[in-house]
């Protein structure tokens, strides 16, 4: 089990930010409420109790109603890998990075021109995470463009499962009966499955106050199936949301409640996040950022709010606007990791992987970014101070002049203490120079194509994937 | 008992290494099989390793502590003569430079991949490096530098060693030497870490 890595180092929010947060939230709720269109939940809705306006389909609640649903929310969310010692212990202050989009285009690992994605791109992408250590999950990434619609959601996952057995997290295109059906099937049955959830899935809210028909019914269907679920808002500040990141904050804890209290009104306890994709508008333009350092400002606070509630959390990290693997890339990218992770933000998804705004992804950069991830991982560690790691004793038997390179101190150290870069260049000019002059894309192309070429992730149990073929003929690998 | 001595080495583990070279003696393995079959094989696999990034320096100078620690317990019972190490190297930092942390590991590589070493320390003049080439007759002299003020008495030493001692190959290292200073000044070989001055130190001997 993996616990994740404790920190709150960053706490961009005072204990009053966060109770005057909460309070406008709440005055939000009971004022304004949200917008749902969708007859059985607003039926739902005003079942247990609250104000429902069945012609405007808006749902108002008062803060004591509000807190004792969400109360019924599970405080802490076990999302299990096909291999058991992936498997994420979800709860506060615990920190863990997974990758994260929706993209369609991918940078070609041969020729590096932007082109289409496709289902095997899928199935690599997985592959390849399946061998970063410093990514705990697996959130799919990409469109399919050569799957037709309709078993986009079965293939997508299925490329998934079968390729890395981290959790395997996704959002849906369409209606999710057959993507149930296949999971309780590799599962053995519904029962199973609910006991060790191996996928779990995201189904947005609309920023500002909404959540769609089709995703509230998908919604009631995932529930009921035991899949954990990540319900993200993603209001765009200036645009969407007001433009203070404080504002935001206000309309976005407002928004992750919602998605909360429909699945603990579907079902009490079922496990859902409380998720967050706080993003900026650019003020030249209106465009959407999703690499703006105040997006790694909000995520942070977000993470404050979800402790506040003890709450199970989704949060999004490094994003870059960058079209190429530049200098802006590596510094939005790092701050985008690096903030929501110093204050504790839970599951840190678009932490690797995407470039362009999250419109496309490059094999190369999943490398980069869990490099990146290793070296902010390393910071939430911080000092570790104990009598051996002071090494008093060391120090004062080497003496003035010595020195401690083959110490059996740091030989004992070395591999935990340091954080080891793979393709970081730490050679000096001679040594880089005559090996090839390779900068750290070089390696990373180095290290996917050795992956791509050699890897094998667990494979599911042996005669499964014949079957699932037979039973599922919509599946294409 | 060799396997043993062989991982021994690897793993840094002294007491193992010393323990089984005894055992291998009374086993009736010979000094020279202990050497060649244990320890240098050993440290062949670690300069591997160092190569490919599996093995890092302090695990490495800690290797090669043990296979010293080793070689110190079966190079008495050698008959004359049948042992030769790699070749005899002097080592030193140059004349007005004090630091040496990145000599002392050329010199501990050396010594463990077989080569015999004569360390001068640190702030070694140019008279005291032609002294000790006259003492022990060495076929390579390493040099080390670590401040810019001081690769002019590098340039000094390597001039009046390749005209008083013109048989006798230099090698130099150090963070502000590169290849075209060792080229200008005249220098037989440059290495820009340990590992590449072991492999330098061989193919000027050869």
């Amino acid at each position: 089990m993996n616990r994740g890595m404790y920190c709150r180092h960053y706490q961009p929010l005072s204990a009053k930010d966060i109770e005057t947060i909460h309070k406008a939230s709440m005055l939000v709720l009971e004022k304004t409420g949200f917008k749902i269109d969708n007859k059985k939940a607003l039926c739902l809705f005003a079942e247990n109790g609250a104000q429902v306006d069945f012609e405007k389909k808006i749902v108002k609640a008062k803060e004591e109603w509000i807190m004792q649903k969400l109360k019924k929310a599970p405080a802490r969310i076990v999302l299990y890998g096909r291999d058991e010692r992936q498997s994420m212990v979800v709860e506060t202050d615990r920190t863990f990075a997974g990758t994260g989009g929706m993209a369609l285009n991918i940078y070609d690992l041969e020729n590096g021109e932007r082109r289409p994605t496709t289902l095997e791109d899928g199935a690599n992408i997985a592959k390849l995470v399946d061998t970063l250590e410093n990514l705990d999950w697996y959130t799919l990434p990409i469109y399919p463009n050569d799957v037709p619609k309709k078993d986009v959601d079965l293939n997508r996952f299925y490329a998934g499962i079968k390729n890395t057995s981290k959790h395997v997290m996704g959002g849906i295109y369409g209606d999710p009966g057959d993507l149930i059906r296949l999971v309780h099937d590799i599962s053995g049955g519904k029962d199973k499955f609910r006991e060790k959830p191996f996928i779990s899935v995201i189904c947005s809210t609309i920023s500002p106050l909404q959540l769609e028909s089709r995703y509230v019914d998908y919604i009631f269907d995932l529930v009921e199936a035991g899949i954990p679920i990540a319900t993200p808002p993603a209001p765009i500040a200036g645009a969407t949301s007001p433009v203070t990141l404080a504002g935001t904050l206000v309309q976005i804890n407002a928004e992750a409640i919602c998605g909360i209290l429909l699945c603990q009104l579907i079902k009490e306890g079922a496990p859902v996040l409380y998720s967050v994709v706080p993003t900026t508008a650019d003020m030249k333009t209106m465009g959407f950022l999703f690499g703006a350092v105040e997006n790694g400002i909000m995520n942070a606070a977000c993470a404050q709010l979800a402790s506040y509630y003890n709450l199970p959390m989704y949060s999004t990290g490094g994003v870059t606007e960058s079209k190429v693997f530049d200098v802006q890339n590596g510094y939005e990218k790092c701050l985008g990791n690096l903030l929501p992770a110093l204050a504790g933000a839970q599951l840190i998804h678009n932490a690797a992987g995407q470039i362009d705004s999250s419109m496309a992804v490059a094999y190369e950069q999943y490398v980069l970014d869990d490099e990146i991830l290793g070296a902010v991982k390393r910071v939430i560690r911080g000092v570790e101070v104990t009598p051996d790691t002071l090494a008093t004793e060391v120090i004062i038997s080497t003496g003035p002049g010595g020195n401690f390179l083959s110490n059996s101190h740091t030989v004992k150290y070395l591999r935990s203490e340091l954080f080891l870069p793979r393709v970081a260049v730490r050679a000096n000019y001679s040594v880089w120079h005559s090996g090839g002059r390779k900068n750290a894309l070089d390696k990373a192309r180095e290290i996917v194509k050795d992956v791509l070429k050699n890897h094998q992730p667990l494979p599911l149990p042996e005669g499964m994937e014949k079957e699932l073929r037979q039973s599922y003929p919509a599946l294409r690998i | 008992m060799l396997d043993q001595i062989f991982q021994g080495v690897l793993d840094g583990e002294t007491p193992i290494v010393q323990a089984e070279i005894k055992k291998a003696l009374e086993g009736g393995i010979s000094p020279l099989e202990i050497i060649n079959e244990g320890l240098i094989k050993a440290m062949d696999e670690v300069g591997r390793r160092m190569k490919n990034g599996d093995m890092f320096m302090p695990e490495v100078l800690v290797a090669a502590e043990t296979m010293k620690q080793g070689l110190a317990l079966v190079k008495p019972l050698l008959e004359e003569g049948s042992y030769q190490s790699l070749g005899k190297v002097v080592i030193g930092t140059v004349a007005g430079d004090l630091h040496d942390i990145g000599k002392n590991l050329v010199a501990m590589l050396l010594e463990s991949s077989g080569f015999e070493v004569i360390d001068l320390g640190v702030d070694v003049s140019l008279e005291q490096f032609l002294a000790a080439v006259e003492e022990h007759k060495p076929q390579l002299v390493g040099l080390s530098a670590l401040l810019t003020t001081t690769m002019a008495s590098m340039r000094d030493t390597v001039k009046a060693l390749s005209e008083k001692a013109p048989g006798v190959k230099t090698m130099v290292g150090g963070a502000p030497v590169n290849q075209e200073f060792a080229r200008e000044i005249g220098a037989g070989g440059y290495a820009p870490d340990g590992a590449a001055a072991v492999e330098l130190a061989k193919s000027l001997i050869d």
